[in-house]
This record gives structure tokens, sequence and C-alpha cells, in this order.
């Protein structure tokens, strides 16, 4: 394990200053700036190709921002350096698993990447909180659409974790599996996980966001909870 | 709230209390967390990537179900292919060089000559290029999505997690770039050429296959992408045809009535053994440049981002996946150059003026996804000159230049009609046009029959060149718009069906819905160079065709053209959905329902 690294506890989690992101050199949203705390969460709405997932990928490394300055726990993102693996989980909307291995064993496979202590108990306790018991011996090719869904959520939660992002977490649950997000959710904020999200959810943005950011063609801005879902509803 | 974390809780609360004081320095906020909520602590590292394979690895064996039985049953089929394949090529040693020799259609060609050692540079030349861009466009490193999505994000040393990856991306670009180097050596050498000459030639060229794919790595290590390498290799497929057609181009503006090939001067016994003296210390300096590629990139995978590994692995998969279902078509679709952002701008701004209606519309949205796509225009520019360079190849033959003209022009013709594909893949893309789907498929034929006919173009222009006696150039020309048609056709042909129907010969079965499916273009290639086979007959015979009875072949092409392209594009249009089955119905109330 690594010598534990120096961190003020003023740090934000993630910090960006006119942060412009896009695809080759083009970019998908105007400047944006924000900051993001330790147990607090901030909420990306917009409409579709407004660049939400597009800034996410960048928080997670797998984008270059085209311009301005991004810091996630401190430094500039780097996805290739361990530490930043180990403290960043994150939920993006990518449905691929191994069709050989179940979701038990999907998930203890994470627990045990990230070295979590008792990391069988852990994967009984996330699989029954996000409702998996009855398909946790199941493959893949067996599950619907929603539970692949949750396995990716419960995959985030079995792992050590400070900063939690999510892309439109929302995506092929129902109303009980959206309750039970929020649930889990609101648990993190409150063990002092930075949750940073992109959502069209009207329920997520009200229960769980602190502050929201709208990102349109004319520019990013912070708006309350109330505009934002007026947004999302028109 | 869920309450089911209580018991959760606890664990964790042990687990922080025996954390060492490294993780209570990292997870400082934890100390805070209300105890109810479930927060997993890491005791250590986490698994190493070998434990990570081995994990997956035994997970997914026991699923598969696949015994030893299996494993050692595929293992003798591929050894006994492989075996086999060497067999047949063995007896076929020297047989493409020798071909200059073959008079199989009339009267020798009149041309250019290429000797032996430049075509032999060529294709190794071809190999070598088409290895190398394949595998760069597929990476070179790359990790499956599954492995990209689950394997990843640990926190386990890339460089460990990918060291397999890169070990096998060597052995893969060694074996593919020397097995191609060994099918062309043993079919463009001379049958004399010692067995050792061949292997140092086979080793030297798989050798800097496998330095320039582990360059292309580090490249991609270093800016997420291999571009570069993918450059490398279109320019080396592109230089091939275009040394054989320089070579043939300096041989005939030397004077045709330089001496034949059989009468030239034999080269130098000591010029010859000097050449093949390099070549010792030429395949061990190509040995040794790999194997230090191969260390450095070793170390330095760990650097690749995931985004680019995943993105690769997602494009092997696809591509694997065609290939699986011999979809030739989606192929090519995965292996396209993405279109680049900055000049699709510009061209909108300057060329959207040209758009006249919707039909104009889908015309030129054919023409410039052709154009803005690289890959398909070195493609189809590439497969063009190839039929010249086989006339120089094969000196005599006509009958290699014509099944070259038909084999590669419905090649090229098959690369431009990618957009097409798309659009009959996703009808509602035309759909979106005030246009008749007729007008539409219609539409597209004439996008396709300019960038054909620009292709038969360039082929004609270069047999003028080398060869301008092996077939009626005008011909040529003419059957542009007929394989524009069968492109058409090709492109609208349904996915292949595994479960479609299987007749059992003595030869074994045979599927004869694959085989109607796959011969569903080919077919009308055929037809449309028929004028053209006509007029290389005549030519065969007589030694040369009137220009009025090329003209008239032509006009037949063209009419055979506007024939085969109605009956293309009444195929290509979108089928009306079918109408849902009566609960019940059976084949007798379908029978009783007939007027």
């Amino acid at each position: 394990m690594t010598p534990p690294e120096p961190r003020r506890r003023a740090d934000a989690l993630v910090r960006a200053d006119k942060l412009l992101v896009g695809y080759t050199g083009e970019p998908v949203s105007p400047p944006t700036s924000f900051r993001l705390d330790a147990g607090r969460s901030l909420a990306l709405v917009g409409l579709n190709g407004a660049g939400k997932t597009t800034v996410l990928k960048a928080v997670l490394g797998q984008l270059a921002p085209i311009g301005g300055t991004l810091q996630v726990l401190g430094r500039p993102v780097d996805e290739r350096s361990v530490a930043f693996r180990r403290d960043v989980a994150s939920v993006l909307d990518v449905d691929a698993q191994f069709p050989g291995l179940t979701v038990r064993e999907h998930l203890d496979l994470v627990a045990r990447g990230h070295g979590v202590r008792d990391a069988d108990d852990v994967v009984d306790q996330v699989v029954a909180d996000l409702g998996l018991e009855a398909v946790a011996e199941n493959l893949p090719t067996a599950l619907s659409s929603g539970q692949r869904r949750r396995m990716l959520l419960a995959a985030a939660l079995v792992r050590p974790r400070r900063l939690l992002v999510l892309d439109e977490p929302e995506q092929r649950l129902d109303l009980a599996g959206r309750e039970d997000v929020v649930d889990r959710l609101l648990e993190e904020k409150e063990a002092g996980v930075g949750v940073l999200l992109a959502t069209h959810d009207p329920l997520l943005l009200e229960e769980v966001a602190d502050r929201v950011l709208l990102l349109a063609e004319d520019g990013a801005r912070r708006v309350s909870v109330a505009e934002a879902t007026r947004e999302l509803g028109r | 709230m869920t309450g089911g974390l209580t018991p959760g809780a606890g664990r964790r609360d042990a687990g922080q209390q025996d954390a060492g004081q490294q993780d209570a320095g990292r997870h400082g906020d934890e100390a805070q967390a209300p105890a109810h909520v479930l927060r997993p602590v890491a005791q250590g590292p986490g698994l190493a990537a070998r434990e990570l394979r081995a994990t997956v690895r035994r997970a997914s064996r026991r699923a598969s179900g696949a015994s030893l039985g299996d494993l050692l049953s595929d293992v003798y089929t591929g050894v006994f292919a492989v075996a086999l394949a060497l067999l047949v090529l063995s007896g076929s040693r020297g047989r493409l060089g020798a071909l200059g020799g073959v008079t199989a259609l009339g009267e020798p060609i009149e041309g250019a000559a290429v000797p032996g050692a430049v075509l032999t540079g060529a294709a190794l030349l071809l190999v070598l290029g088409g290895a190398v861009g394949l595998l760069g466009r597929l990476g070179p490193l790359s990790l499956p999505p599954p492995q990209a999505a689950w394997w990843l994000p640990l926190p386990v040393a890339r460089a460990s997690l990918l060291r397999p990856v890169v070990v096998r991306r060597a052995v893969v670009a060694a074996a593919a770039v020397g097995a191609g180097a060994l099918v062309a050596l043993l079919l463009l050498l001379p049958a004399t050429t010692g067995v050792g000459r061949l292997l140092g030639l086979v080793v030297a060229v798989a050798a800097l296959g496998v330095a320039l794919v582990a360059a292309g790595g580090l490249v991609q290590a270093a800016r997420g992408s291999a571009r570069p390498l993918v450059a490398v290799g279109d320019a080396l497929v592109l230089l091939a045809p275009v040394v054989v057609v320089a070579a043939a181009a300096a041989d005939a503006l030397a004077g045709r009535d330089a001496p034949a090939p059989g009468d030239a001067p034999a080269p130098s016994a000591a010029a010859g053994t000097g050449a093949w003296s390099a070549l010792v210390p030429a395949t061990v300096a190509a040995v040794v440049l790999a194997a230090l590629a191969v260390a450095v990139l070793l170390r330095r995978a760990g650097g690749t981002p995931s985004a680019s590994l995943s993105s690769a692995g997602a494009l092997s998969a696809q591509v694997a996946g065609s290939g699986v279902t011999l979809d030739t078509r989606a192929l090519g679709r995965a292996l396209a150059d993405p279109p680049r952002a900055r000049r699709r701008r510009r061209a909108r701004a300057t060329r959207s003026r040209l758009v006249r209606g919707p039909g104009t519309a889908l015309v030129l949205a054919d023409l410039l996804a052709v154009v803005r796509t690289r890959r398909r225009v070195v493609t189809a520019v590439v497969l063009t000159l190839v039929p010249a360079g086989a006339a120089a190849a094969a000196g005599d033959s006509r009958a290699v230049v014509l099944v070259a003209l038909l084999a590669c022009g419905y090649a090229a013709a098959t690369t431009l009609a990618e957009p097409v594909r798309e659009r009959v893949l996703v009808p509602s893309l035309d759909a979106v046009l005030p246009l008749a789907p007729g007008t539409a498929a219609a539409a597209h034929l004439a996008a396709l029959a300019v960038t054909t006919t620009a292709a038969a173009g360039v082929a004609a222009l270069a047999l003028g060149l080398l060869a301008p006696g092996a077939v009626p150039l005008g011909l040529v020309l003419a059957s542009g718009p007929g394989l524009a048609a069968a492109a058409l056709r090709g492109a609208s042909r349904p996915e292949l069906d595994p479960a479609s129907s299987v007749i059992t010969t003595q030869a074994g079965p045979l599927p004869v819905g694959i085989v109607t499916s796959l011969t569903r273009g080919p077919d009308l290639a055929v037809v449309a160079v028929l004028p053209l086979a006509v007029g290389t007959l005549a030519l065969a015979g007589g030694g040369r065709l009137l220009p009025g009875a090329e003209v008239a072949l032509a006009l037949v092409a063209l009419l055979l053209a506007a024939g085969l392209g109605a009956a293309a594009a009444a195929g290509s249009r979108p089928r009306p959905p079918e109408p849902p089955e009566a609960p019940g119905a059976g084949p007798r109330a379908t029978a009783g329902a007939r007027p």
C-alpha cells in the first residue's frame, strides 16, 4: 500500500475553473466552473448533448479537458495513478460484463480488487440493499437491463471511495430502484463522500443535490433545485 | 432510508478499528461517518493483476463447461489446418512469379514488365502495411469491454495488467506478418530459393512488423492514440501498388522495344549473393530491434489511458463479431476512420450550396461520406491500381487482368458503398426527406455510380499506361455504373442467418441461405463486366477491337447497368413490416384466406 498522502481538510474533492470539454478539439459546452466538497453533492443538469457526461468523463480522466483547469482530490486528473482509482468510484453508462461471471462474482472481484476487508460480507450486504439477492448467482445474460444497472451501482458501493461520480444513475430503474439510489446517495453524503452526478430525475435533484449546475448553450450557471426541476419539466 | 445497513455498519466499525494508520489517514472523514453507514475499508493493495486474471479465467472456465478434450480438439483442428495450407502452398512455390509465362487468353499483352524483386518487395509492403495498419486501428493495445469496464477502475498496476496484452500483440503481429510474408514469398520467389533464405526473409519482415506495432503501442501509451502507426500502415499499403506501377511506368518510358524478360541478361551471381548475404545481419538487426521495442513497451504500457484501451477493445470486439458473422461490410464500417470534425464544418459551409433538393442532398451526403473517410479512399485507390499491377506482373495473361478487374472493381465499389449500406440499415435517415423510397434508392445509386466510375477511370488510366493492349479501356470505364448497381445490391443484402436452410451434399452440408446471401452483389458484378469480357476476348482473338464495336459494347454495358441498377434499387427499398399473424392461424387458414 502506498504511504498516506497529506491532504488539507479544506481541499475540494473536485475543483473546475473555466473547464472546457469536448471531442477532437471541439467544445460541447461553454466553460464551466464548480467545486465539490466532501459530504456534499453536485448535480449537473441540462438538455441532451449539453455536455454533462463529457464533464463527468473529464473528471474521471477519460477525456482530457480542452481548456481551463480541473483538479480532483487536489491534483490534476490522472486516472492512471493507482491513488486516483482507489479514491474515485464511478457508474457510467457502460453495459459490459464478463459473460462467465455471476453477479456476486463481479462484485466480489471489485471488492477483492480493492483489498476490501471481509469482502464476502460487504458484497452480501450491498446485494441485499440493492435487491439483487434473487439474481446474485445469475450470469449477466439472465439479467434485465435494470438489474444490470443495479449491479453497476452495487459495484461502486462494495469498494472504498471518497468521490462517487454517477452518470444518470436513474437510468432503466423502476421507482423503487430510484428510491434505493436516493437512500444510498444520502448515506454516501453522510459518510463524507462527495457525490457528483448528472441526472434528469427530479427525485434525485430534490432529495440528493446540494447544488445544481445547469449546462446550457449560453453558459453554465448555478440554479436552485426548484429551477432545475422546472427546466427538467420543460 | 434503507434499514438493512445496520449489520454492515457493525462490520464497518470493526474494519475501521482494525484498519491501519494508512487508512485512517487517507479516509480522515470516515471517522465522522454515522454508525449506520456501510463503508468498505481496504486492508491492503487488493488483488494483483495475475490474481485478477486467474480469478476471471477460473470462473469463466467453470461457466463455459469446456473440457480438456474440447481444447485439444480445437488445437488439433488449428494445427491441421495450418499444416494443410502450408502443404498446398509448398506445391505452388514460385507459381505466381511464373504467371508471365502463361498465355491464358490469346496473344501476349504488349506492355511494361516489372522485375520480380520489385513485385516481391511490393507484396511484402502490402503484407506489412496491411497487418500494421489493422493492428494500429485495433489499438494496438486494448482490453475487451468486460475487462476494460471491471479491471481498469481497480487500483492494480496497469503495466502488469497489460503485460499479457503486450506479449499477445507482439505474437499476433509476428504471426500475421510472418504468415502473410510466407505466403507471398512462396508464391513469388523462384522455386529454387533456399529454405534458409525464405525463412530469413519471413523472420526479418515479421520482426519489422513487431517493432512497428510495439512502436505504435509506445505512441498509444504516450498520446492515447496510435494514429501514426495507422498512417504508416496505410502509407505502406498505398506504396505497394505505386511501386509496381512506377517500376512498370519506368520500364514503359524506357522503351517498349527493350528486351523481353526472358531475353534479359540474368543479374550477376555476385550481385545476387551480395543481396542475400545482407539478409543475415538485416534479420538479426530486425529481431533485436523488435525485442528492444517490446521490452520498452512492457515497461511503459502502464501509461496507456483507460479510454484508449476501452475504445480499442470495443472496436476489436466489433471487428471480431463481424468476422464471426462473415459481415465484411460491418468490418469495413468498424475499421473506417472517424470523420474529422474541423474539416466537416468547413466543408458544410462550402458545399451545401450544391444541394438543390432532397435528391441532390442524398447524393451529396453519400459522396461526402466517402470523401471524408480516408481509409475508404485509400482502399479504393489501391484496389483500382491492382489490375494494372496484375497486368504488369502477369505479363501475358488477359484472364488475370480480367479477373483482377472484376474482383478489385467489385471490392472497390463495395468499399465506396459503405455509406449506402448505412442508409439501408437505417431507413429512417432517408425517410426524413420528402422522397419516395424508389427515388432515394436511385439517388444512392447515382452517387455510387459517380464514385465507382471514377474508380474505373483510375483503373483504366493505369492500365492504359502499363498495358494498353490488355483490355478495351473504354469498356473498363463503362463497367463502372454496372459495378455500382452490383455494390448497391450487395449493400442491401440482409444479415446472414446461420439458421437458414442447409442441403446435405456428398461433400458435406451446404448452407444454401448463407451462400445465396453472400453471392448477392457479386452475381450482378459478373453480369456487369460481361461486355468487358466480350471485348477482351475479341482483343485476344483479333488483336484489335474496332472503335465502333467498342462503342457498341460500351452502350450495351451502360444499358445493362441501367437495368441492373433499377433491379438493385428496387431490391434496396425498405420492406414493409409483415402483418402479425392471427392467433391460431396455421397453413390451412392462410390457404383458405386466398381469394
